[in-house]
């Protein structure tokens, strides 16, 4: 049996909207095996994003806990937070969000940067550029290395913002919407390079209100209205 | 190593942040400007103001001046010969002058000074037109008139021992490009330094009779010569030796004006001086120190009883050894001064001891004290009000700064999302303030500098296109040329002001970065 790498224990979050309180999320459990293809389905709205958000640590929950590797997240410091997000988990946003001064190079380099200090950068950066480069080449964009990222098509883009969330090795790879700006053909491509990721063994949650593009997965949770309405195996 | 990496590229790519670079330079650049020309006309001043009086001045400022100023000298020599170098007296009064050949007439000062001893306790030497090339001929004493004659080819030939002086000159001086265009030749009145009367018998010299002797003068250049605006120099419209006549009104002790009324008396122009003080030089005349007395009545007097006046002086200038520290020296010469006015308490009438009452031993600077703080009062108000202006900078930086973390908000969450904290978002904005800053600095402090440096060419250039163009006017500025010494640490310390200025500038917009909430940012359009 896998081991559990993450895990979601009766999550809650609202937002405050003007006078209104929005109820976002109603105490979702979830959990996440280790090498495991996790699909989250729901329609606009249902919280899906919220809850990736929540699980990558970019936002805290109003109530309950996630569990990365038996460590509670928001047990943690801030400092201690950032430091997991930048080396154990990856994000992959639906708009890439690249930075657009940098090339596809440097976009992928930049997480190692933020990993290493000004003073230890030196001695790795060569290496780091190796990686970099190796892993531009494994999403193939080889030749658009030192291109910027308006330069790039949408599944160029979305294959760079890939590229950066792994130059870390995470052991989490986080995807919100990966396929949701792309064409049907070059979203199936980009599901087809996470199915691959998956196959060597990497940990995947993917964000999606697409039923094909959560076939890709080995096991799929619905959420309505904050809730897990339904969590299936696809295999 | 994000932090600098991003720094680095936002600087280079955000094309915004040149306009705050711009604001950063113009306000180093006009700082600097600023600073240094007030700065420079005050070292000027300072500069000038020790050079024409000495290390210590002892002064009673009154007209009447003070008596046993020599024996004072005599004593300083005797009980501080490790302190004291040289002390010389001086009579200042006023008068009017007029050159004979002219009705033109000008209120003067009249300083009465032993020439060589005046030129040992200052600087007033070097202040002396015909005597920096006719080294020895100027003296305050009797005196003819120099004539030039003409050689057996008719060219234009100096008296005996301005030839010899003019030579040694040359000889000491052979880069002197003035020497070069001074070309004598045949049937041309002499080109050389100075204007000379000429003996169109033929033969240079002094000629006259008795009757044409007369004690030397040096006046102060702006009384007598006319300068072309266009090089600065001086026209001497005069010749060496020709008359001219001062008026004096010698007073009584009791401060009235002797029976005799005004005296005049005929003198003949030994030298100009050009001491760069526009206020000395366009008011001062200087005559011997003991004919001034004499005409003033400051020299021993006969009094009804049999007995005699001491002879008075204004002022007593004293040098100090190299290496004295000068307020030290004040203090043992003021010391010493109290110990010699109370020793004479009872030997010398009332009024003499009130007049030694009255006098004061101060150092060059305290004597001007009231001028020289005044203008660094000047300089720092001036230099403080264009900083204050240089915080529109910080302003500008701030705004800009603003309108960049603003179309940044979503980089700030992507880079958050990567795992950077929000001190360090803020140190990337605060980073990249500081590095606007630097260059703003550099750029600033470079073109500063050299405006400064070329300040006098770039305003003679103004000058050609339009007279009045002119900003700097020697006779409201006192100096000829505008000050253009740019000081190392002066510029330093402005540049890094201006790169804290900037960095405090960035540091609010950088907070706010710092605490943007990456799933905000992410979200924002």
């Amino acid at each position: 049996m896998s081991k559990v790498l993450l895990r979601a224990n009766n999550v809650q979050k609202r937002y405050q909207m003007g006078k209104a309180t929005l109820e976002v999320l109603h105490g979702v459990s979830v959990s996440i095996n280790a090498g495991e293809f996790l699909a989250i389905r729901g329609a606009s709205g249902s919280g899906k994003s919220t809850l990736m958000h929540i699980l990558g640590a970019l936002d805290i929950p109003d109530a309950g806990s996630v569990v990365y590797d038996g460590v509670d997240l928001f047990s943690l410091s801030n400092r201690e937070r950032e430091r997991i997000r930048c080396l154990q988990i990856g994000f992959i946003f639906q708009f890439y969000h690249l930075l657009p001064e940098l090339t596809v190079l440097e976009n992928v380099l930049l997480p190692r940067m933020v990993a290493e200090g000004v003073l230890s950068w030196p001695s790795l950066k060569g290496k780091a550029r190796e990686k970099a480069y190796e892993i531009v080449d494994l999403v193939g964009l080889k030749n658009r290395a030192s291109h910027r990222p308006t330069e790039l098509s949408g599944g160029e883009r979305q294959r760079a913002a890939i590229a950066r969330a792994l130059v870390n090795s995470p052991r989490l790879l986080l995807a919100d919407e990966p396929t949701g700006n792309l064409d049907r053909r070059t979203g199936k491509g980009i599901l087809d390079l996470l199915a691959g990721l998956n196959d060597q063994g990497q940990t995947i949650v993917m964000v999606t209100h697409d039923a094909q593009s959560a076939s890709y997965a080995h096991r799929c949770v619905s959420l309505k209205d904050g809730q897990i309405t339904k969590d299936l195996d696809t295999d | 190593m994000y932090k600098l990496f991003l720094t680095l590229r936002y600087l280079r790519k955000r094309r915004i942040a040149v306009f705050a670079v711009i604001s950063v330079w113009l306000c180093v650049a006009m700082v600097i400007i600023v600073g240094s020309v007030m700065g420079g006309f005050l070292d000027t001043l300072k500069e000038r103001s020790r050079g024409l009086l000495s290390d210590i001045v002892i002064d009673n400022k009154t007209l009447q001046g003070f008596p046993y100023y020599q024996d004072f000298i005599e004593r300083l020599h005797e009980t501080m010969p490790d302190i004291v170098e040289t002390a010389t007296p001086v009579i200042y009064n006023y008068g009017i002058l007029r050159v004979e050949s002219s009705s033109f007439t000008k209120p003067v000062r009249i300083v009465g000074i032993r020439l060589d001893e005046y030129r040992a306790v200052n600087d007033f030497g070097n202040s002396l037109f015909y005597d920096k090339y006719y080294r020895g001929t100027t003296t305050l004493g009797e005196q003819y008139k120099p004539f030039i004659g003409f050689d057996e080819l008719d060219t234009p030939i100096l008296p005996l021992d301005h030839e010899a002086a003019l030579k040694k000159y040359s000889l000491a001086h052979p880069d002197d490009e003035q020497l070069k265009e001074w070309k004598r030749l045949p049937n041309r009145r002499f080109p050389g330094p100075g204007t000379f009367d000429v003996n169109f018998d033929g033969e240079p010299g002094y000629f006259g009779n008795e009757r044409d002797k007369a004690p030397g003068v040096i006046v102060g250049c702006n009384i007598i010569n006319e300068r072309i605006p266009e090089t600065g120099a001086y026209d001497r419209v005069y010749r060496r030796g020709d008359k001219m006549i001062l008026t004096i009104l010698p007073l009584t002790l009791s401060g009235k004006v002797g029976i005799e009324g005004a005296t005049t008396v005929v003198t003949r122009l030994a030298d100009d001086s050009r001491t760069r003080v526009f206020e000395i030089d366009d008011v001062c005349c200087y005559v011997d120190f003991k004919r001034l007395q004499d005409w003033l009545l400051m020299s021993p007097q006969l009094l009804e009883d049999g007995g005699k006046t001491p002879a008075r002086a204004s002022q007593l200038l004293i040098s100090l050894k190299p290496g004295v520290d000068i307020v030290e020296g004040r203090k043992r010469i003021g010391t010493e001064w109290e110990k010699f006015r109370d020793l004479l308490s009872d030997r010398v009438s009332r009024f003499d001891y009130r007049l030694m009452q009255m006098v004061d031993v101060q150092t060059w600077e305290e004597m001007q004290i009231q001028f020289i703080a005044a203008v660094e009062k000047e300089r720092i108000l001036v230099t403080a009000l264009f900083g204050v202006i240089s915080l529109v900078a910080v302003v500008l930086i701030g705004c800009i700064f603003w309108m960049i973390v603003v179309q940044k908000t979503r980089d700030i969450g992507i880079i958050k999302s990567i795992g950077a904290s929000a001190q360090g978002v803020a140190m990337i904005f605060v980073s990249f303030g500081i590095a606007v800053g630097v260059l703003g600095a550099i750029l600033g402090a470079v073109s500063g500098a050299v405006f400064v440096w070329y300040i006098n060419d770039i305003q003679n250039w103004l000058v050609s296109l339009d007279k009045d163009l002119r900003v700097w006017s020697p006779d409201v500025y006192s100096f000829d040329s505008i000050p253009n010494v740019v000081k190392l640490d002066e510029v330093l310390v402005i540049c890094a002001i201006a790169i804290v200025a900037s960095g405090i500038g960035a540091l609010i917009p950088a907070i706010i970065a710092g605490r943007v909430w990456p799933v905000k940012a992410l979200r924002y359009e």
